[in-house]
């Protein structure tokens, strides 16, 4: 089996996932004061996890395109307005896999099977980190505010932490459930838990 | 007389209604199932059968008609609807497709899990429901990725059955099945409606079962009733081997006569004997063996020679 | 394969309130953009073009300065409407929903621009708040800015298909094969994504019915967050691991076609590009050519002063 073409199908199937999500209800999870957590990332990680960083880059370039069109086309809430900048919407997201495969890697000489959750962890987390970051660097450089308007380090940060950390969770929750399934990973448990 | 089980009548609806793209799915259906009984419902692909099923346990609410479980309807806002879902068991088409735990055992104990039930009331409903469908206790341990599909369907069934409905609604049961796992699935379903052992004579008064397929073969041997579905209307009705027989109506609404009931009948033909009224393989097999030793007129197995002629 | 269309994610609430359903079956509608079947002059443009339409579009919005630049643009889609036959209050439409957060933002922009420029004037004073007039200039850019691009992506998407999209997209990232960049593997890429969501959406529907059926409950109502992630677990993973099968079959499939990648192959149609494309092209890039250029000339300053001395 060409592992090319296992890549191509794997990225265009898991990229189709991602838009899914976005594109209804389910890629969002209510969470307190009317926003949601996002598993809009899921894919990435699972693509980049189980076929590499490159296939990472793809999806998340899939990912990151369809949230900017969404952004351009059907906005539906504040983030939009910064996401008709393909530099929030698109950049930070190519890096999403990359990470949750050096995550995975590096983590798979001591577990095996957390080491999925560490993946979902560290992509959601720089999914996160990325996307907030370029919305500061770029109001904070540009002081005529060229493009966005500035979002103040405090509001950042709460997001950060309040949406933040919470999406990782579930992050590394889809992914060990779904990457260990698929695997058939033999984890500690070794059976049903009834 | 006993509230039937589930009591739909004059149930219409119309997908997109007052659209220009609108399609009536179901129109003017009525349908009764009675505990101990096994229905069918007999009907080609587009007639309904999805809509129709998705109304037995309150997916969807009808827009004229009323649908009643043990004689409450649906639609009335003091119903819970949870309740009725535990009560109706509805299996979907290629079941085995909702399974999402990593290990066996969980997936079937999500449902009891989810009603709050303490850990030995699951653990004993998990073990019942995993020996109706024929596995093995132990099987709870099996990561559910290497299962075979029989296997999978298997578990989601018991998923089903650990909820312990009072009447359970299967979409295509056998679909994608080998021949080995069809037997296997319509004998725990046999097993099943006759209820928890020890079993009497007979059925269970309690439990029934509702067969939504086009596959004749499946209802021939699983059903005592069958509703044959066309176009979104019931065009038949009444017992399995009466409406069975009825090649012309089947024909018309694109349902194919069982194959064993074809083949007597152009046997029948080929000697110019009366037709022998043999649905399954089993009544054919001894049919053709009466014949072969020597009988020239084919016999019924039970005795009763009946003229050949469509229904 | 689902519709080839691009349209708008509608809205569950109001669509399953019509409908008389519960929660299920809101991805009926799921589409992405708002593709309309009439066919007009600007439908008929070629798909490479439609597409580096949005490009320009994109970054004559991003390059220009002035406000004057962005009404422009604005001039220009608006006058794209009829051409496209797409009514203005249409073409419109998506901007409803998030003018209230534009608008909010804009005026965060009021008061929030630091006044570092010698020309900012100061309007209005109040205490801690100031408005100037470089605040005043930030905050009407940011909504004109906002409202060119999505009424252009509106126009854009009125006239492009999922098909156009993909094969767009492969069409002009031919040359960068040459240069060594996967262009065929990513379009290829992209065609299954786009195929593979409508797939996702029956898939979806069909185990939130199921899942439903057997006791998971899909009300947002639960506060509880561990809650709250087991209700979705069992309609995700399910999603997941089938659609990993799916990929699985697509592999074998494109294997036994003798697929081994993209060099050497060839196209059953070819685009070509009429005068009608290039004319677009032309006008398009006018328009922005004029936006880059007001912004450059400071249009916008000159408008301020004399906006300064009329008020």
């Amino acid at each position: 089996m060409t592992t090319r073409t296992r890549k191509i199908v794997i990225a265009g199937v898991m990229g189709a996932v991602s838009v899914f999500l976005g594109a209804t209800h389910l890629g969002f999870i209510p969470w307190i004061a009317g926003a949601a957590l996002t598993i809009m990332h899921v894919p990435v990680i699972i693509g980049a996890v189980l076929e590499g960083p490159l296939v990472g880059v793809v999806i998340g370039l899939i990912f990151g395109g369809f949230s900017f069109i969404q952004a351009a086309i059907a906005p539906t809430g504040p983030a939009d307005v910064w996401f008709t900048n393909p530099l929030v919407s698109i950049a930070p997201r190519l890096l999403i896999g990359p990470v949750a495969w050096l995550a995975y890697r590096a983590f798979r000489r001591w577990f095996d099977a957390p080491s999925f959750a560490i993946a979902g962890v560290a992509g959601s987390l720089a999914n996160t980190a990325l996307v907030l970051g370029v919305i500061e660097f770029f109001t904070y450089v540009k002081p005529d505010n060229r493009f966005t308007i500035k979002l103040p380090w405090q509001a950042a940060g709460t997001i950060a932490v309040t949406n933040g950390l919470p999406e990782a969770v579930l992050a590394a929750l889809l992914t060990f459930a779904v990457v260990a399934s698929y695997k058939r990973v033999k984890t500690r448990r070794t059976g049903s838990s009834i | 007389m006993p509230v039937p089980l589930i009591e739909i009548r004059d149930l219409s609806y119309v997908y997109n209604r007052g659209t220009r793209l609108a399609v009536c799915a179901l129109e003017q259906i009525s349908v009764e199932v009675s505990a101990g009984e096994v229905v069918g419902i007999l009907g080609a692909n587009g007639s309904g059968k999805s809509t129709l099923l998705c109304h037995m346990n309150g997916l969807f609410k009808p827009q004229t008609g009323v649908v009643r479980v043990d004689g409450r309807s649906l639609a009335d806002r003091s119903t819970d609807i949870r309740a009725v879902r535990r009560r109706v068991g509805l299996v979907f088409q290629n079941p085995e497709d909702q399974v999402f735990e990593r290990f066996a055992g969980d997936d079937v104990a999500f449902g009891p899990r989810s009603l709050g039930l303490p850990r030995e009331e699951v653990r004993r409903r998990v073990k019942e429901a995993m020996e109706a469908v024929g596995l093995p206790f132990a099987f709870k341990d099996r990561l559910t990725e290497e299962l075979s599909r029989g296997q999978k369907r298997r578990i989601a069934l018991a998923g089903i059955l650990a909820l312990e409905p009072g009447l359970l609604v299967l979409d295509e049961p056998t679909a994608n099945l080998d021949p080995m796992g069809r037997r296997d699935l319509i004998a725990s379903l046999k097993g099943w409606v006759l209820g928890p052992a020890p079993r009497g004579p007979g059925r269970a008064r309690e439990r029934a079962v509702v067969i939504v397929s086009h596959a004749i073969d499946d209802i021939v041997e699983l059903a005592d009733r069958v509703y044959l579905l066309a176009a979104g209307k019931i065009v038949a009705e009444g017992p399995v081997r009466e409406v069975l027989a009825r090649r012309a109506v089947l024909a018309k609404n694109g349902i194919q006569t069982p194959f064993c009931a074809s083949f007597m009948a152009e046997l029948a033909n080929r000697l110019k004997s009366p037709t022998v009224d043999a649905m399954t393989i089993d009544e054919a097999a001894s049919a053709v063996a009466e014949l072969l030793k020597g009988n020239n007129r084919l016999q019924h197995p039970m005795g009763k020679a009946r003229p050949s002629g469509n229904g | 394969m689902g519709k080839d269309t691009m349209g708008e994610r509608t809205d569950p609430a109001a669509k399953t309130r019509r409908e008389g359903r519960l929660e299920f079956d809101l991805f009926d509608g799921i589409r992405i953009g708002r593709y309309s079947e009439v066919h007009a002059p600007l439908h008929a443009l070629d798909a490479r073009v439609k597409l580096l339409l949005g490009v320009l579009l994109i970054a004559g919005a991003a390059a220009s300065q002035g406000i004057s630049s962005q009404l422009l643009i604005l001039c220009a889609v608006t006058a794209g409407f009829p051409a496209a036959r797409v009514r203005l209050s249409e073409g419109f439409r998506p901007l409803i929903p998030v003018l209230p957060f534009v608008f909010a933002l804009a005026l965060l922009q009021l008061f929030a621009v630091p006044q570092f420029r010698a020309d900012a004037r100061v309007l209005w004073e109040w205490g801690l708040l100031k408005i100037s007039t470089r605040g005043l200039a930030a905050g009407v850019l940011l909504v004109t800015r906002f409202t060119a691009i999505v009424a252009g992506m509106s126009l854009l998407s009125a006239i492009t298909t999922a098909s156009d999209l993909a094969s767009g997209i492969e069409h002009l990232l031919r040359p960068l094969q040459k240069m060594g960049v996967p262009a065929h593997e990513f379009s290829l890429v992209l065609g299954i994504s786009i195929r593979f969501v409508p797939v996702l959406t029956e898939e979806a529907s069909r185990l939130m019915k199921a899942q439903a059926s057997r006791g998971a409950d899909f009300g947002y109502h639960k506060t509880n967050f561990v809650k709250k992630m087991r209700t979705m677990l069992p309609l995700l993973v399910p999603l997941f691991l089938t659609s990993l099968r799916r990929a699985q079959n697509l592999v074998e499939a494109m294997e036994s076609r003798c697929y081994t990648g993209g060099k050497g192959r060839t196209y059953m149609r070819r685009p070509k590009a009429h005068p009608a494309d290039l004319f677009a092209l032309a006008c398009a890039a006018c328009v922005v050519g004029g936006a880059v250029v007001l912004s450059v000339f400071g249009a916008d300053a000159r408008m301020w002063r004399w906006l300064g001395k009329v008020l």
